[in-house]
């Protein structure tokens, strides 16, 4: 099969890929015989000549056997200090959790754990524990619906603004000034720089300097029929109990009135 | 003909976990805190305001039955344990070693907000994937914050906002062009984004025009997103023009490496003439998503968009590795923090035990395969391929319709893909929306399965193919060996015979006038 067609021009291996069937000696070879072809470099007929790459490719070595793909793994990550040896106090939205070890065993069965997207015919029991998590999640919360996860915390916050900004026809969402920075920075992501059309406006809503809770004499008087939505945490984001909750709830609430 | 597999999954034939157990027992017990905790926190560390009154309706169940009840569900669970040539998701081996391996301590037990110091192997593995997919590119930068592809997508969108903002040209450059053969998530993250999408259909060969593309872009464009080669298997020759087309009024060129399996190691996409590209790590590069995630988007640009891209960018000076927050033409964050670790972590792994070489194999694997797949699925009466009038090779994977063969007996692909399902295999995917040829699916091969296992997913489609003809109704009331019989989509149009949680399900199931009983199955 030697040709110089350009994406042919790696050499072949010697020897069998443990993660690939089809690179046990010959069998390329028969598949190509039985579709007609006289070499693999056939197989990419669409793609142009001047279309193929002409830098190589430039990779570290190749690790094929488990136990030098182990080594280096382990050896690699050896080099980070953990918060089993040592004791950590950080947290801002990344905690330190106890997991049940029955967890995972059950994430690591490899039925859950592979590429699959798992289709509803054949999947049955995947998409029984996704309910569960739901239900669950439900009982927790006291809420009807809940759905699977999305990206993230903040990705969270961005999908329901939006969501609220559809619903009310309005650009404006307030949120606590005291938040997470990473969060605030997917948020204001999602509601679009300022001067596009679908923008929102992000307006950041003064803490209790004692308290640490929501100023709600500042809540009120940013809390106008042009806002969507108001973003609140509890407990906030340093670690305080937000008690106003119903007093901010019903402030908002006093918005809706204006909806049709 | 190989042997068709005499199959039917398990059946547990028990109560959903909220329907389970007796009151008061108990999975897991917490430690009470110390007495010096229980002082400094005071009687109730919980303002009354905001104390919960009720208890959280939860299963009370041991942790042995807990064990016991989701081992089940994963029995109940194919998982590509069968045959999975499940097109467009590109089906891998999930290495355990490097499973295992994310589970150490040593990954698992660590805080992004660490020294960076305490962190250099972790880092290491980033930055060097990061030169990974730099060589498979050619572009400048990588960052991993993405939460899959769509989010990779999104992410060029806000690097084109910041970019055209710099400039000064957001409010001029506010449309993206792309084709309805693009994966729908990519014209709907540019709308989230705040841009008009503009849609190019597809002419005759199988892609758009390129006298369609240039009468689409203009001096309002701020980007265009591609995907080549398509869902279709059809690779567009004239990628290089629309490249061209696109920079010649100044928009930005995106490649979707969604279908990077059949042309790793062979495109770059850098020397197509692209400023950014995005791969899949839960999908071309052996990361499992399990179902819905976490995944990964790589999302990487040119030195002249890296500035714009979201922080933080792990960097390396003399050996040492770092976070370089500090970029103050960033677009901002995608998602918080760094990305989905662990599966960078298994993404470097699959590429260091593939290597250059391993790549170069696979890629050849999987557009041989596929066309192997093509030549014996043609074979099959009823069977007909996308584009007939395109007579190349098709890349890494092929549309196919089963439209002659519905036409001729009334079975379709949503039956084939029930049916399929009792002979073990996974059921194939169809088509994204829009469906282009009627009837259709969408096999892939890839590099993992082997010649047998290719030949009995083709013996499974002409055996049901056969049933069609001769028992039809078979077929159409599949399947039969499954845990739940076949799922009618038509109640979803109903509010009232669906619920998302069982709390809501006891409700419509009270409001119905039918009793709340623990029912069997997911309702």
């Amino acid at each position: 099969m030697a040709t110089s067609h350009p994406s042919q021009r790696h050499p072949h291996p010697r020897r069998a890929h443990p993660w690939m069937a089809n690179s046990a000696p010959g069998v390329l070879e028969g598949m190509l015989a039985e579709i007609g072809a006289a070499s693999v470099a056939e197989v990419f007929e669409q793609i142009p000549e001047s279309h193929f790459r002409k830098a190589p490719l430039d990779l570290p070595p190749q690790l094929a056997s488990e136990m030098e793909l182990k080594r280096e793994l382990v050896t690699r990550l050896k080099r980070n200090a953990n918060c089993e040896d040592n004791l950590s106090f950080l947290g801002a939205g990344v905690w330190q959790h106890h997991v049940p070890a029955i967890v995972d065993e059950i994430v690591g069965r490899t039925e859950f754990a592979t590429n699959v997207w798992g289709s509803y015919q054949s999947d049955h029991g995947r998409n029984q524990a996704w309910w569960e998590f739901q239900s669950q999640l439900g009982a927790l919360l006291n809420l009807d619906v809940v759905q699977l996860p999305v990206y993230s915390w903040g990705c969270a916050i961005g999908h329901a603004i939006r969501m609220a900004a559809r619903l009310t026809c309005r650009a404006k969402v307030l949120v606590p000034a005291l938040s997470d920075p990473e969060r605030l920075s997917v948020i204001r992501t999602y509601c679009q720089p300022a001067g596009m059309a679908g923008a929102i406006e992000v307006v950041l809503v003064a803490a209790d300097p004692t308290t640490g809770r929501l100023d709600l004499s500042d809540l009120r008087a940013k809390l106008g029929p042009d806002v969507a939505a108001v973003y609140f945490e509890n407990p906030a984001y340093l670690g305080t109990i937000e008690t106003a909750a119903a007093d901010i709830r019903r402030a908002a609430d006093t918005l809706r009135e204006v909806l049709k | 003909m190989t042997k068709l597999p005499q199959f039917h999954a398990a059946k547990w034939d028990e109560p959903v976990v909220m329907a389970m157990g007796r009151p008061g027992a108990r999975g897991q017990l917490f430690p009470s805190p110390e007495p010096e905790v229980m002082d400094a926190a005071g009687p109730a560390p919980i303002p009354a305001a905001m104390v919960r009154r009720d208890r959280p309706d939860l299963p009370e169940i041991t942790e042995f039955e807990a064990q016991r009840h989701y081992l089940h569900l994963s029995q109940m669970t194919l998982g590509m344990m069968g045959v999975s040539l499940f097109g467009t998701c590109t089906m891998k081996y999930n290495s355990k070693t490097s499973e295992f391996a994310t589970w150490r301590p040593e990954l698992a037990e660590v805080h992004p907000y660490q020294h960076p110091d305490t962190l250099q192997g972790v880092l290491s593995i980033i930055h060097e994937f990061d030169t990974i997919l730099r060589s498979l590119s050619g572009m400048d930068q990588f960052v991993f914050q993405a939460g899959g592809g769509a989010d990779a997508a999104y992410t060029m969108t806000a690097v084109a906002r910041a970019y055209w903002a710099d400039r000064g040209l957001l409010g001029q450059r506010t449309e993206m062009v792309t084709t309805i053969q693009a994966h729908p998530c990519n014209p709907a993250t540019a709308a989230a984004a705040g841009f008009r999408v503009i849609n190019l259909p597809l002419e005759e060969n199988g892609y758009p025009s390129l006298d369609a593309l240039k009468a689409a872009v203009s001096d309002r464009t701020a980007l265009i997103m591609l995907n080549n080669p398509d869902d279709m298997g059809i690779y567009n020759p004239e990628i290089t023009e629309w490249v061209k087309a696109a920079r010649a009024v100044g928009a930005l060129c995106f490649y979707d490496h969604a279908n990077f399996n059949g042309v790793m190691g062979k495109l770059s996409a850098r020397e197509l003439g692209f400023d950014a590209c995005m791969f899949m790590l839960h999908k071309t590069f052996g990361a499992p998503k399990a179902g819905g995630g976490p995944a990964v988007g790589a999302y990487g640009c040119t030195a002249d968009l890296a500035p714009y891209m979201p922080a933080p960018i792990v960097t390396r000076t003399c050996d040492v590795y770092a976070l370089d927050e500090g970029r103050p033409k960033s677009c901002g964050k995608i998602r918080e923090l760094w990305g989905n670790v662990p599966q960078v972590v298994k993404a470097w792994a699959w590429a260091r035990a593939m290597g250059a070489e391993g790549i170069q194999t696979a890629s050849d694997i999987s557009v041989v395969a596929n066309n192997y797949m093509d030549h014996r699925l043609g074979q099959i009466p009823g069977l007909a391929k996308s584009n007939p009038g395109n007579r190349q090779r098709r890349m890494e994977m092929t549309r196919w319709s089963l439209g002659p063969l519905h036409e001729e007996t009334g079975i379709g692909t949503v039956e084939f893909a029930n049916r399929m399902a009792d002979y073990g295999i996974d059921p194939w995917w169809m088509s994204h929306e829009p469906w282009i040829v009627p009837q259709p699916f969408t096999p892939e091969a890839g590099e993992l399965w082997s010649k047998d296992d290719i030949d009995r997913w083709i013996d499974v489609v002409a055996q049901i193919a056969k049933e069609a003809r001769e028992t039809p109704d078979l077929v159409r009331t599949a399947p039969h060996n499954q845990p739940i019989a076949q799922v009618k989509g038509a109640v979803f149009d109903d509010p009232a015979q669906w619920a998302m949680t069982w709390r809501a399900y006891l409700r419509k199931r009270a409001g119905a006038g039918a009793g709340a009983g623990a029912e069997r199955g997911a309702a």
